[in-house]
């Protein structure tokens, strides 16, 4: 019975249950992606003030969006769980936020930065001796965090969302570089994967997971 | 534990094994709300795949044991029962826990 029963793994599966389950948080992944890929698509548009109003309103939109459909979509299917908060959970909380906000900014530096966007001139740096540095570090940064979060809440897919997403600027900015592409193709096509596999396991929720009428 | 010469002395403490959590169902619902603050009755039901009806009665006998705390409320107009481990159940738990692990061991 030992054998068959381990505490984290269920304490794992509870978290995946309540958190992972519907989708919601794919999607709210894919979306703030996407909208970091059409920035400078916008941004040549809008210029830099009105998008950067866009990007904080549809920024605020998709995570509101995401709270309202976790409490009317997965909230009566699923049920409602108040985590537990150790001071671990609060500490690995804050080192997340941290780590996150800092990935975001280093993406934001490496997507949106003026040499990149000017699409027509010569980057000052020939693009194959160029060290992609920075780029290199969000790989790292973010398969980091996305690790630690799949490995901490027992989902797997986060690992490859890390990764993937990861490799994905790098690969945007070395085209921005070598082919003078405005559009982060990679980086579009990594948001629409997830976004893809957020739909999917949303439909699956709906489908697996149909609201109970009968309270105690 | 004093000392015996029945067939399995080692295994004697199994015998006092907390039969309120040995129970599966409720075994499986002390241990989903061990990892969580609380949880309302329809999560629990998705975690266990236990009946309303089962679930129910298990989390009456819970109660009574002291070992979790069960608050009804409203949410809007819709009803929300939220269970929650007490110390004394989280304690049980861990009790239990210790007991099975000690004999797992030693049946080898």
């Amino acid at each position: 019975m030992s054998e068959s029963i381990n505490f984290r793994d269920v304490q794992k599966r509870t978290m995946q249950l309540s958190e992972f389950e519907d989708g919601l948080w794919d999607l709210l992944i894919g979306s703030i992606f996407m909208v970091l890929a059409f920035y400078p698509v916008t941004r040549e548009l809008l210029g830099p003030t009105w998008n950067l109003a866009l990007f904080l309103f549809l920024l605020a939109f998709v995570v509101v969006g995401h709270l309202v459909a976790r409490h009317f979509i997965s909230g009566p299917r699923m049920g409602y769980v108040q985590p537990r908060r150790t001071p671990q959970m609060r500490l690995l909380l804050v080192v997340m936020a941290v780590m996150v906000l800092l990935t975001l900014g280093l993406v934001l530096l490496t997507l949106f930065s003026p040499g990149r966007l000017s699409s027509g001139s010569e980057p000052s740096i020939p693009p194959l001796v160029r060290s992609y540095g920075v780029e290199w570090m969000v790989v790292f940064v973010m398969g980091a965090i996305f690790s630690v979060m799949g490995y901490r809440f027992g989902v797997a897919r986060l690992y490859f969302y890390g990764w993937m997403l990861g490799l994905a600027n790098l690969a945007s900015v070395y085209m921005a570089h070598t082919a003078g592409w405005t559009f982060p193709v990679p980086a579009a096509i990594a948001a629409g994967i997830i976004l893809v596999i957020g739909f999917t396991l949303l439909l699956r929720f709906l489908r697996n997971y149909p609201i109970r009428t009968q309270e105690a | 534990m004093a000392k015996t010469t029945g067939i399995a002395p080692d295994l004697l403490d199994l015998a006092e094994v907390d039969r309120v959590v040995h129970e599966p169902a409720r075994l499986m619902i002390l241990m989903v709300l061990y990892g969580v603050e609380s949880a309302d009755f329809t999560f629990l039901l998705n975690a266990t795949e236990l009946t309303w009806g089962n679930l129910s009665s298990h989390v009456t006998k819970l109660e009574e044991a002291e070992y979790v705390k069960v608050e009804k409320g409203f949410v809007g107009k819709k009803p929300r029962t939220m269970v929650q481990l007490t110390d004394t159940g989280r304690q049980a738990i861990d009790t239990y826990r210790q007991t099975m692990q000690g004999a797992m061991k030693r049946l080898g």
